[in-house]
């Protein structure tokens, strides 16, 4: 029984002290709490839609932290209810070590490209990566409540 | 009245010194240079020790070196000799007569005690004899020709030519003297003796009749505070002329240059709002970011979200999930048959439908208690999605306008600063400004108080009219005082008309020295066009005025315009006293610059036509654009003191 989400080791010694370091979009440890980073990395995976497995696990939260945040666990099982539904394993939507292993994986997919992020800061700095953000946003937003 | 020659011996640095000042032409002009710390200074202290028996221009006396050249002092020491003699002798030439001041005295070599000073006066007629006058008779000989109260109008430093008319500088002493040597004080003594003569009359009429004493006496004491508003009133009058001076002066000061206070407060104001609203666009930036973190999330899984949110719903629509409620409340409400949350009571029906809820809950599925669970999160995900063009909308409206108003602060900011840089004492500036409202301030308050005083100055008056005519009453009542009654009388027409004569010979010689002064300036000042006529209130502080704008002017003059400005005072002083002297100045033109200087020195051979001059320069002051002038056209003795060993002052020969 998965008593916590973790994410990648690579992660873990080499990006998520990197995110603290640049402060990049204010997703470091004295602006925001290690699950809204976590969510974050994980809707970069689900609009990629590609899971990454983890090399290597490293604890990242606690469960206690996750059951006290409604907002986290909603989005975590919204993934999962989603991936169930796709493999026709319905009855697997309260299992949450499966709930927890999609979340990771996505969020492992997250976490990769905010590595690449971070190796380009040189050329594109936090703002910079803030601007294409919000593009991307206005574009998704434009997809979903605009088209007609 | 002119110096002829100064014979220095053991005096300081001077172990033998002698300099004639001979007039070998139309000018009267004596020239001595000597480096700082020469003597030129002790040369001055050296006229007063013989002329007056002091040293003003010493500093501490009582940490100066004896008075006595101490190589005098080893050389007597030497001989066996028990006292060296320190002697000054100033050989003055005064129509026919010839005079000669001369003070010594013996400093004893071991103690270097200085014993007593012997001064005496030579006066020689024309005839050829000789008067020997020692003391007090020496002493009124001196006051004769140069008369010790007004002596800093005939020897003084260049320093004080230049501080002469300064802000805070005390013009009583000035009127003072004026008045001691214009006979004022002669005429001031008798009136204060005739008013005590009266009084004296009063109070011998009153021990005849006691209603007499009292009136006196309060008279007696509605005069004293008569005097003391009219002081008052004086002393705030003067200090309103002095700040409208003042005013005047920064006025001309400022003039031009009032706006660039106004812009530099508004150049640091704009400074101010524009840190202000770049704090505020980082925090509109922080809020941008903090829009990213929670819609990016939201809208990138807003399929995801939606699908689930949908999924549930079909599910719930299909009631194949369970009720959405707090079973722990319902079992609470059942036991107690009292709703928990309402208090009513829970009848039969009600009964029946809680525990069919509570059998649903029970027989659902882990899988439907978690799409339960989170129902309303996801629902509320999908909603919020939809409120990020908003909420993004509003950031961007406050960044936009922050932006804008910091773009036209900016501008405005650069043109003022133009304006700003191109003057030069902005600092200066706010100070004059502020000294000029303070001073505005001031003369309201004191013109408040003059009112008053003035207001309580006729009741007085009023008040000393009405007891003087039940005095007068009361002294007509008694018959036997018609001696002392006739000698009171007597005392009081010759007062009133004392009195009177006081006030037309101050107005007279005011008004004397006015028009000498500014008729000298005049003639020495090289701008021709500038200054109209002068004004000396009534203690003698002066006010220049320009000849066109007829505003006061003094505080825009240059040092070396002030400087002649004092030097024509001084010699009005001269003239109006009757004291016609010399004039011996320290480092006259140290505080003259560049073509002021050639001015000056054009201006004291001026002066040098009517009277004596005798300068001393420092060589570096003693310059070029002096020298120029200076010449031996003009200069009749001119001597260069030089130290030997740093111990002896002597004549370059």
């Amino acid at each position: 029984m998965a008593d916590r989400l973790s994410i990648d080791k690579r992660i873990n010694d080499a990006v998520v002290p990197e995110i603290d370091k640049t402060k990049l979009l204010g997703l470091d440890k004295s602006n925001v709490d290690r699950i809204e980073l976590f969510l974050f990395a994980m809707a970069i995976g689900v609009k990629q839609g590609l899971r990454t497995p983890l090399l290597a696990s490293h604890g990242f939260i606690l469960e206690s932290s996750i059951l006290s945040n409604d907002i986290a666990m909603s989005e975590i099982y919204s993934v999962m209810v989603n991936e169930m539904r796709k493999r026709n394993e319905e009855e697997k939507i309260g299992d949450k070590d499966e709930a927890f292993l999609v979340a990771q994986e996505y969020a492992n997919t997250g976490f990769q490209v905010i590595s690449e992020w971070l190796s380009n800061l040189k050329k594109k700095d936090s703002e910079a990566i803030m601007w294409d953000l919000l593009e991307e946003m206005d574009t998704k937003y434009t997809e979903l409540f605009q088209e007609n | 009245m002119r110096f002829e020659s100064i014979d220095i011996t053991n005096y300081r640095q001077y172990q033998s010194l002698s300099v004639a000042f001979p007039q070998t032409m139309e000018t009267d002009l004596h020239v001595i240079v000597a480096s700082n710390g020469i003597g030129k200074t002790n040369m001055l202290n050296a006229i007063n020790w013989c002329l007056y028996g002091d040293e003003p221009h010493l500093g501490d006396k009582d940490d100066s070196l004896t008075i006595c050249n101490h190589i005098a002092l080893d050389e007597a020491r030497k001989l066996g000799e028990k006292f060296a003699t320190v002697s000054v002798c100033i050989h003055i030439s005064a129509g026919s007569s010839k005079i000669t001041f001369e003070r010594e005295v013996d400093v004893n070599v071991s103690t270097r005690f200085e014993g007593h000073d012997r001064f005496k006066a030579l006066i020689t007629n024309e005839d050829g004899n000789t008067d020997i006058l020692e003391g007090g008779a020496a002493d009124e000989s001196v006051n004769q020709y140069l008369p010790r109260k007004i002596r800093q109008y005939f020897f003084f430093d260049g320093e004080q030519l230049h501080n002469y008319f300064g802000k805070g500088q005390d013009s009583s002493h000035v009127k003072d003297s004026i008045h001691e040597i214009a006979q004022v004080s002669v005429v001031t003594n008798t009136r204060q003796h005739l008013e005590k003569i009266i009084e004296e009359y009063q109070k011998a009429i009153a021990k005849l009749n006691p209603a007499v004493d009292k009136l006196s006496a309060a008279i007696a004491t509605k005069k004293t505070d008569r005097q003391k508003l009219e002081d008052e009133i004086n002393a705030l009058e003067s200090s309103i002329k002095e700040s409208e001076d003042v005013i005047s002066t920064l006025n001309q000061q400022i003039s031009g240059t009032e706006t660039v206070v106004a812009d530099n407060q508004r150049y640091n104001d704009n400074l101010a709002l524009i840190s202000q609203l770049e704090t505020d666009e980082q925090k509109q930036k922080a809020l941008l970011l903090t829009l990213v973190r929670k819609y990016y999330i939201l809208l990138m899984m807003y399929d995801v979200n939606s699908s689930t949110d949908g999924y549930i719903h079909e599910k719930f629509e299909k009631g194949v999930l369970p009720p959405d409620i707090n079973i722990d409340l319902i079992k609470s409400s059942l036991a107690h048959h009292e709703c928990v949350i309402c208090k009513n009571t829970i009848n039969a029906a009600a009964e029946a439908y809680l525990n069919s809820l509570i059998e649903k809950f029970d027989v659902s599925t882990i899988v439907s208690h978690k799409l339960v669970e989170i129902k309303n999160d996801v629902a509320r995900a999908v909603r919020e999605a939809k409120n990020y063009k908003k909420e993004k909308q509003s950031i961007f409206d406050s960044l936009r306008e922050i932006s804008e108003r910091i773009s036209v602060l900016s501008s405005e900011n650069e043109e003022l600063y133009k304006r700003i840089s191109a003057c030069s004492s902005i600092e200066n500036i706010g100070l004059w400004m502020k000294q000029r409202e303070e001073n505005r301030t001031l003369i309201r308050i004191n013109s408040e108080k003059v009112g008053v005083y003035k207001t309580q100055l006729t009741a007085l008056t009023q008040e000393i009219t009405t007891l003087q005519a039940q005095l007068d009453f009361a002294i007509e009542d008694i018959e036997k005082c018609e001696e002392l009654k006739y000698a009171l009388n007597f005392a009081t027409e010759a007062k009133s008309i004392i009195a009177a004569i006081e006030n037309e010979i101050i107005s007279e010689v005011r008004t004397q020295m006015e028009s000498e002064t500014m008729t000298l300036f005049e003639e020495l000042i090289w701008k021709k066009n500038t200054y109209g006529h002068i004004e000396l209130n009534e203690n003698y502080r002066l006010r220049l005025f320009h000849k066109t704008t007829n505003e006061s002017c003094l505080g825009s003059c240059s040092a070396a315009e002030r400087e002649l400005l004092a030097l024509a005072f001084t010699i009005a002083l001269h003239r109006v006293s009757g004291h016609d002297c010399l004039l011996f100045i320290d480092t006259p033109v140290g505080r003259v610059s560049d073509i002021n200087r050639e001015n000056f020195a054009k201006s004291l051979i001026t002066v040098s036509k009517k009277k004596q001059l005798i300068l001393a320069f420092t060589p570096s002051e003693y310059s070029t654009e002096i020298r120029k002038y200076f010449d031996a056209s003009v200069v009749s003795s001119y001597n260069k003191l030089i130290s030997v060993d740093e111990e002896i002052t002597r004549q370059e020969v």
